[in-house]
């Protein structure tokens, strides 16, 4: 089975379990567009800043990497309004990890150094459990295993990007960016959906 | 009125009871804990992912306990026997802190 294929069948198994009628109604449809929009912003503004850090642009990445934080602050607000500010402090740290193992990753390709991309790569992976781990303690309708494969996923798109940049290769790297940007449908879908049913009263159409 | 207050310590330390920290969603959910001289901490693990339990901060750790909690329902006690102080924090996820102080009265004790 193709990466692909197989990841469609996992996100759309996660759906099946997670969606329930309120998920396209009132709150419910607010949230899966929040969490869509946010997600997707997300790996926009991660290559608008891997992208001038690899082309040496250092103001262009400073302000990028702002916007990028700005972003996962928008993201953990989104979390902390259904679990509670201490799980949206907790979920900002985490998300913030993955991004400076992404600079990490970055910061290898930017100087030829394997051992530091490897590295990254590990930390990613290990990563992606973590993130996993969260989501399913959250929300029980959140399989540990399904949502890290999602993150993996995730983090395999953007590197592939981040190895176009690298190489200047702008048609795949922007090729790569849009697979990358719709990939995130697949983990804001079955989140939005999860919470919904962990909460249907809240998300009940108004 | 020292004898006193001596024998108040070691009541309070033999019947010292338990406290249970839940670790849950990346947090001790229970960042603070108070408990007299004599006392076990307890940690239960919550998230589906290996923590620690780890004496100090990231920055300057030290070696009083160091436990891991290597999936949800794994546990790890340690008993505290001197009053202080206590910084702990996650070796895996640096951001994940708590204290214990650990006091010779309770609050509100007289």
């Amino acid at each position: 089975m193709s990466t692909l294929k197989r990841l469609v069948t996992t996100a759309a198994a996660v759906v099946t379990l997670t969606t329930s009628g309120a998920a396209q109604t009132g709150a419910g449809a607010d949230l899966r567009t929040t969490l869509n929009s946010t997600l997707a912003e997300h790996v926009y503004l991660a290559a608008a800043a891997t992208g001038a850090a690899l082309g040496g642009r250092e103001a262009e990445f400073k302000d990028a990497a702002g916007a990028l934080d700005a972003n996962s602050v928008a993201l953990s607000q989104a979390i902390g309004s259904v679990y509670g500010p201490e799980a949206e402090t907790a979920f900002l740290q985490l998300w913030r990890r993955h991004i400076g193992f992404f600079v990490d990753y970055t910061t290898g390709v930017a100087t030829r150094d394997r051992a530091m991309q490897e590295k990254a790569v590990n930390d990613l992976v290990g990563y992606a459990g973590d993130f996993g781990a969260f989501l399913a303690s959250a929300n029980s309708n959140l399989p540990k295993a399904t949502v890290a494969e999602l993150v993996r996923s995730h983090v395999v798109t953007l590197k592939e990007v981040v190895d176009a940049q690298g190489r200047k290769d702008w048609a795949g790297a922007y090729a790569r960016l849009r697979e990358a940007a719709h990939h995130m449908r697949m983990i804001a879908d079955p989140l939005a959906g999860a919470i919904v049913k962990q909460f249907p009263e809240k998300f009940a159409m108004r | 009125m020292h004898a006193a207050r001596l024998g108040l310590t070691l009541v309070l330390a033999l019947a010292a009871p338990d406290t249970a920290v839940e670790v849950r969603t990346f947090r001790f959910r229970e960042p603070a804990v108070e408990v007299p001289v004599g006392s076990e901490v307890r940690w239960i693990n919550g998230d589906e992912i290996g923590h620690t339990v780890s004496a100090g901060t990231p920055e300057r750790r030290d070696p009083l306990f160091d436990g891991t909690l290597d999936g949800a329902g794994a546990t790890f006690a340690h008993r505290f026997d001197r009053a202080g102080t206590y910084p702990y924090f996650c070796a895996r996820h640096p951001f994940m802190r708590g204290e214990v102080r650990v006091v010779t009265h309770t609050e509100g004790a007289p």
